[in-house]
């Protein structure tokens, strides 16, 4: 198994490396032969990386110790599932996994390519090859999860206990595939660029790709978010640690590209400040993955292997300053096709939005970096933690939600103020009187205050939008209310999809101002029988079992939730402790409401059978959590293709059609 | 100057600086860019033979300890971290061997940086932790003895002179050999 899986890795480099030297070879030399087979060669290289992750998978099932990478991330006693998990547990085998995603994304796109970028198609191509040529090379010269050791051990060392959480199926893998991703829409933009095809006909690919990037992040990061609150045992869920900054940052990154390609695709403006972003976005990216493999930080995510650090760094160095000198030899024909009309417009709105954006990402590329600079200037290091990136990028985020609400509620081109005071009056008033009513009832936090104020605000101006267009659909077509909003949502899926996508934003607000002003915390040490009161809740702790596994012993505890006298539920919450890592890995348990969560971790099992407990209780973060399959919800209708409407209507006329459409439109 | 010519300079001026600082960062750390290291390997690093630079520490249980205070005993000063897994990982080792050494004139001292001090406590309760902990939240400790990364052991003789700085989860033979030896000069 594992001279198959290193044999079709290294086939694998040589045809990601083949295509990219005969895609631009093909394109210069005026031959489509070569840029077919160069293709071919990208389609050829996904099978191969199938062949090779397979093998490693194989050989994990098959407790294949004698590869190292198998013996390291594995044991008998792993249950079967986790194979996946462990497949990307380490430096090498995760290598691995962002090559096999990259090449199939790469080989989705170069498909997929709409027949307008056919002129561009093969420096996409090349530009898709030569980051995948990168990461192949990396892995099978520097870090090959293939390499034997001189011995067979009877066991393994096992898989990290902190990794075998649901969570872990999904958050890994989902990062990864959000930073690489982002190379598609890279690609895209560049090769345009190389083609001298500096309009707009990128725009679509870069924005489907796009959206698909910055939503794997976004699920990444949340799920990532999820598992330390349940897990990690420490009642929270973002610490602001670098390597959870170097995903942050492109996710911003993309998200000013996902508005801003809208103003570009709807008006032919932004067109230089596209390129930008996704710059950015890629640069973001490349330095997310130096931070992460230069084993560099402090950090819990750290893969340990800091001679991949400099080659990640020159990859950085490259992939920065080289599309930087394309851009400057393009920039004479990147010209926008119109001006901004006026600072009252959508246009200007999502220009505000981005600068936000971008802004709360310089600050955290700061913070990440500014240890470097104290170290150079005062030979000292000062580490920025997490007051520095709430003082400064809270006010940040408030003001982005606040754009959020005003944005989608003000046309293109020009807003009168008449207009725009009829469609933002009713929001203001309904955010200004939650913050009236709050305040009446006794809360006096500021940023709270404020936060809940425009999560009203832009909550109201969404379902305002929906309940206007449901009733001039429903006036309009007859239908019954429920299908005139069905229909109005289908009928312009990138807008609804987005409304749907912002409330999910707005529900995220919703759990980090709950638990970050909130959020009560106890500490207590119990023996069975005794009980303690957070809040309005009182607790008894019942007693524990303590159950020996295969690989740890589990200290389950039962513990009982009354309210006013009544009984609410009994929980059990499991503190597991793994020999072989001399490690405890807690499941805490969380009695779970919109209002607030319930949060019980036990810290410590004492001998005489009494428990330290943890006990939180965390307002609105249920929220946070449903906002994920909600964001999910309006990232797919904003993606779902729409049918280009003027063929299907005029078959007759379409060719001719399309091909007087002026391409700068 | 064209506005090309100010976007060559607006824009390469800070992306250049910023790979510059990196690989600065990664020369002068061996490799390791981006400050504090979380040690996962076992080194042993020179280290000045000099003074203990004296420190009080706000211990985590309540009181002060002064570095000072401890002349006479042969003192391990260790620098972690609650969310560090080596540290997470050679936490029952220290335990065990500080019970060992109990009655002998030796003493651990646990500095925390970079940390939640709630976390550290947590972490402290966890794994039964006897010894005095602190927390160091100004990392001013830290940057007197030049530490590196975590966990990082310096080892303080009977005389208060450093004598050895060990990096990375430690066994318990490496621990009690060194102690043993210090006891022994």
């Amino acid at each position: 198994m594992a001279d198959l899986g290193s044999i079709s890795l290294w086939i694998a480099l040589a045809l990601a490396a083949y295509s990219t030297i005969a895609s631009v070879a093909g394109k210069l030399r005026l031959s489509p032969a070569l840029v077919e087979s160069a293709q071919s060669a990208a389609y050829a290289a996904v099978l191969a990386l199938l062949v090779s992750t397979l093998s490693l998978v194989i050989a994990f099932i098959s407790h294949d110790f004698e590869i190292a990478y198998v013996a390291a991330h594995s044991d008998l006693a792993m249950p079967k599932q986790f194979t996946w998990v462990a497949f990307y547990a380490g430096n090498e085998g995760s290598l691995l996994y962002i090559g096999l995603v990259l090449s199939v994304m790469s080989a989705i796109a170069i498909w997929r390519s709409p027949e307008r970028l056919k002129d561009a198609l093969p420096y996409t191509t090349a530009v898709l090859m030569l980051t995948l040529t990168f990461f192949l090379a990396v892995t099978a010269v520097m870090a090959n999860p293939f390499d034997k050791l001189s011995f067979v051990p009877i066991d393994g060392e096992g898989i990290n206990p902190l990794l075998t959480h649901f969570g872990m199926f999904f958050h890994p893998p989902a990062l990864m595939a959000g930073l690489i991703g982002i190379t598609i829409p890279f690609a895209f933009a560049m090769g345009s660029m190389l083609a001298g095809k500096t309009g707009d006909e990128w725009v679509d690919a870069g924005r489907v790709w796009g959206i698909i990037s910055w939503v794997l992040l976004a699920s990444g990061l949340l799920l990532g978010s999820w598992w330390a609150y349940t897990i990690l045992g420490w009642g929270g869920f973002w610490f602001w640690d670098p390597v959870e900054n170097a995903a942050f940052m492109p996710w911003l990154a993309l998200t000013a590209f996902i508005h801003s390609i809208m103003v570009q695709k709807r008006r032919g403006m932004f067109r230089m400040w596209n390129i930008v972003l996704i710059n950015v976005a890629f640069g973001l990216a490349l330095y997310g993955m130096f931070m992460n493999r230069g084993g560099s930080v402090p950090s819990v995510h750290s893969f340990g292997a800091s001679s991949l650090g400099w080659v990640f760094l020159m990859f950085l160095a490259i992939g920065v300053l080289i599309p930087f000198a394309i851009f400057i030899w393009r920039y004479p024909l990147l010209k926008s096709a119109r001006n901004l009309d006026s600072m009252l417009s959508r246009e200007a709105a999502f220009l505000i939005n981005n600068l936000l954006l971008l802004a709360i990402a310089f600050v955290t590329l700061w913070g990440t970096v500014y240890p470097l600079i104290s170290r150079l200037t005062n030979d000292e290091e000062i580490t920025v933690a997490r007051p520095f990136y709430d003082q400064v990028n809270g006010p940040l985020m408030l003001a982005l939600v606040f754009l959020m609400g005003v944005g989608p509620l003000i046309p293109w081109r020009k807003a009168s103020l008449s207009s725009l005071r009829r469609s933002l009056l009713p929001p203001a008033v309904a955010g200004l009187a939650t913050v009236a009513v709050l305040a009446a009832l006794g809360l006096h936090k500021d940023y709270a205050l404020i936060a809940f104020g425009l999560a009203t605000f832009v909550t109201t101006g969404i379902l305002m939008e929906w309940y206007r267009g449901t009733l001039s659909r429903h006036r309009g077509t007859g239908e019954n209310y429920a299908a005139a909003f069905l229909h109005l949502i289908w009928a312009n899926r990138p807008r609804y999809g987005g409304y749907i996508a912002h409330l999910a934003v707005v529900m995220v607000t919703l759990g980090i101002v709950g638990t970050s002003f909130f959020s009560t915390q106890k500490d207590v040490v119990l023996s069975p029988g005794e009980r303690v009161t957070i809040e309005d809740y009182e607790l008894v702790y019942l007693g524990s079992i303590e159950t020996p596994k295969s690989n740890r012993t589990e200290f389950t505890s039962t513990v009982q939730v009354f309210r006013d006298g009544e009984l609410l539920e009994t929980l059990r919450t499991t503190r597991a402790f793994y020999p072989n890592f001399n490690m405890a890995s807690t499941n805490a348990a969380i009695r779970s409401t919109p209002v607030e969560d319930l949060y019980i971790v036990p810290s410590e099992n004492l001998p005489d059978g009494s428990v330290g407990f943890r006990i939180l209780v965390n307002p609105l973060i249920w929220w946070m959590w449903v906002a994920g399959p909600v964001m999910l919800l309006g990232t797919g209708i904003a993606l779902w293709p729409q049918r280009a409407p003027s063929p299907a209507q005029v078959p007759s006329l379409s060719r001719s059609a399309v091909r007087s459409r002026p391409t700068t439109a | 100057m064209s506005k090309r010519g100010w976007i060559v300079l607006g824009g390469g001026i800070p992306i250049l600086a910023l790979i510059a600082l990196l690989a600065w960062a990664s020369i002068s750390s061996g490799g390791n860019p981006g400050g504090l290291t979380v040690n996962t390997d076992f080194v042993e690093a020179d280290v000045d033979a000099g003074a203990a630079r004296d420190f009080e520490l706000q211990l985590m249980k309540g009181g002060t300890l002064k570095l000072s205070d401890l002349r006479g005993k042969v003192v391990m000063v260790d620098f972690w971290a609650s969310w560090c897994a080596p540290c997470r990982v050679e936490a029952p080792t220290l335990v065990k061997m500080y019970q060992e050494f109990q009655g002998l004139p030796v003493e651990f001292v646990g500095v925390a940086i970079w940390d939640n001090i709630g976390d550290a406590e947590v972490f402290i309760g966890q794994e039964g932790v006897a010894y005095p902990n602190g927390f160091d939240a100004d990392g001013v400790i830290a940057i007197d003895y030049g530490v590196r990364g975590i966990p990082e052991k310096y080892f303080i003789g009977r005389d208060g002179v450093v004598a050895r700085k060990l990096s990375g989860p430690l066994t318990e033979t490496v621990l009690r050999d060194t102690i043993n030896e210090l006891l022994s000069r």
